[in-house]
């Protein structure tokens, strides 16, 4: 999934801190958008999205064909995510929760945002931090940064449950080797929202 | 191997705190922990100019099942909407002979404003009642909830019940999707969401104009977006806060990346080999010790 040469400890290092700090500019921007309601959602996600595939892009990511092994079993992680999202709430019934947007441009914002993300942590991010520290740095770091990112638009409620599923993400790009298997989890139970 | 290890303590790692964060301080609803939210603009009651009014109402019934109480999800019809409630099968005491619940709720004027804050949107009377018009509440162990949506941009804010002329909050909870929050209630009535003193929204575009009173004589008492409090034109510090801490924890984060890396014995990932040694050869620039001569 991802073509990069090699490389020593210091500048894996540098480049993995220069894409933190342009993943933290994209999360700004779209904080800032958000604080401000500029946009509209779908626009907003929109606009997120392109920019964390151009971070993606910078970080070193060469998308190629995923296997159809990792998309299977990130579509089977993201619909257990679901399953226990309902289950949390039970005996309750889900909450609607209805989105003010045509379907089908939201399903692809949506694709992209979740796709983007992954790209970017799960892919570049991932690589130069593993490459400066190991696998387990990597799957802490990403984790960290994947629930901290969420903080500005939903709050800090939210960052135990984001952590876990940081985890979750980091073990499918483990045993995957790529981000095919997190990102296909990620778009899954983000696409349930519409219906949940 | 190693790698495969790690990828199996991760995944069973992560699942734990999902389900532990989920039981144990369960979002309300989607999203799981991320998503697109695409939310119309909030719908006043009493708009003030620039502001969208025409906030809906909301009514449904359902029978009771085997004396208990039906699962119930009425919401309005805003999206999303901007005042639900739930009740899981059985979470309801109802009077007896009860064959059926009427749920409806309905944005009202305030009759009060709370002592401690803004009302951040609308105020909805939320009514349960039997086929004869008897009250119905939610039963003390919980099962029962309801969910507000206020205004853009709604950093913190309280649900609270009129009881008595008087406003009191009840433990609330972000319920996942932005400025949408949830509280388990055991009494119905009229309910709003209470945001600091000094809350205004903001208006898509651009922030509400400080000083603009509410159109209606009624929305003196209601969800001011142009609040007279005349306190600035976004509740900032919560956010700020929020983005200060966030931008420090990464930057703690980076630093300890590199602090660790100092600190690390050398060795590059992935290892380089030096390459073996070749065969013994000898080399034609190395000085060649001449044979002595014996004579």
């Amino acid at each position: 999934m991802i073509a990069v040469a090699a490389p020593d400890r210091s500048r894996a290092a540098g480049v993995a801190i220069a894409t933190c700090l342009a993943l933290g500019l994209a999360v700004a921007v779209r904080w800032q958008v958000f604080r401000t309601a500029a946009l509209d959602g779908v626009t907003e996600g929109l606009v997120f999205g392109l920019a964390l595939v151009v971070v993606a892009l910078l970080g070193g990511v060469r998308p190629s064909l995923p296997r159809i092994g990792a998309l299977t079993a990130g579509l089977a992680a993201g619909g257990a995510l679901v399953v226990v999202s309902l289950a949390a709430r039970w005996p309750l019934p889900p909450l609607v929760l209805g989105h003010a947007a045509p379907f089908l441009p939201w399903v692809a914002v949506t694709t992209l945002v979740a796709t983007g993300e992954e790209l970017v942590l799960r892919g570049a991010l991932w690589r130069w931090v593993a490459a400066a520290g190991g696998d387990a740095m990597a799957l802490l770091i990403t984790s960290a940064l994947f629930a901290l990112i969420h903080v500005p638009v939903y709050g800090w409620h939210v960052v135990p449950l984001d952590f876990g599923v940081g985890l979750l993400f980091g073990g499918l790009r483990l045993w995957f080797g790529g981000p095919a298997a997190p990102a296909a989890a990620h778009v899954l139970a983000d696409l349930a929202t519409w219906w949940l | 191997m190693r790698q495969k290890r790690l990828a199996l303590a991760a995944l069973v790692c992560g699942l734990v705190v999902v389900v532990a964060a989920q039981r144990l301080a369960p979002i309300a609803g989607p999203p799981l922990y991320d998503g697109v939210v695409v939310a119309d603009a909030y719908k006043w009651l009493s708009p003030p100019p620039g502001y969208a009014g025409g906030a809906q109402s909301a009514a449904d019934s359902g029978a009771v099942q085997g004396g208990q109480s039906p699962n119930l999800a009425v919401g309005t019809s805003e999206q999303p909407p901007q005042a639900q409630v739930f009740a899981g099968q059985g979470f309801l005491s109802m009077p007896p002979g009860t064959l059926s619940i009427s749920v409806s709720i309905a944005p009202v004027q305030p009759a009060t404003q709370p002592a401690g804050g803004v009302i951040a949107g609308n105020v909805y009377r939320f009514s349960l009642t039997s086929q004869s018009g008897g009250a119905i509440s939610g039963q003390a162990s919980g099962g029962v909830t309801i969910i507000l949506r206020g205004p853009a941009s709604l950093p913190t804010a309280t649900i609270e019940r009129l009881d008595g002329g008087t406003w009191n909050p009840l433990p609330t909870d972000p319920a996942g999707v932005p400025d949408m929050f949830t509280a388990v209630v055991t009494d119905f009535g009229d309910f709003a969401l209470i945001a600091p003193p000094g809350w205004v929204p903001v208006k898509a575009g651009r922030t509400a104009p400080v000083n603009a009173g509410p159109a209606a004589p009624g929305s003196a008492a209601s969800p001011s977006p142009a609040g007279s409090s005349g306190g600035p034109a976004e509740s900032g510090p919560p956010i700020l806060v929020i983005a200060a801490v966030a931008l420090a924890l990464v930057i703690l984060l980076v630093a300890g990346v590199l602090f660790w890396l100092r600190r690390r014995p050398a060795g590059p990932v992935p290892p380089r080999r030096s390459p073996p040694p070749p065969p013994y050869k000898r080399s034609a620039r190395a000085p060649q010790k001449r044979p002595t001569r014996r004579r």
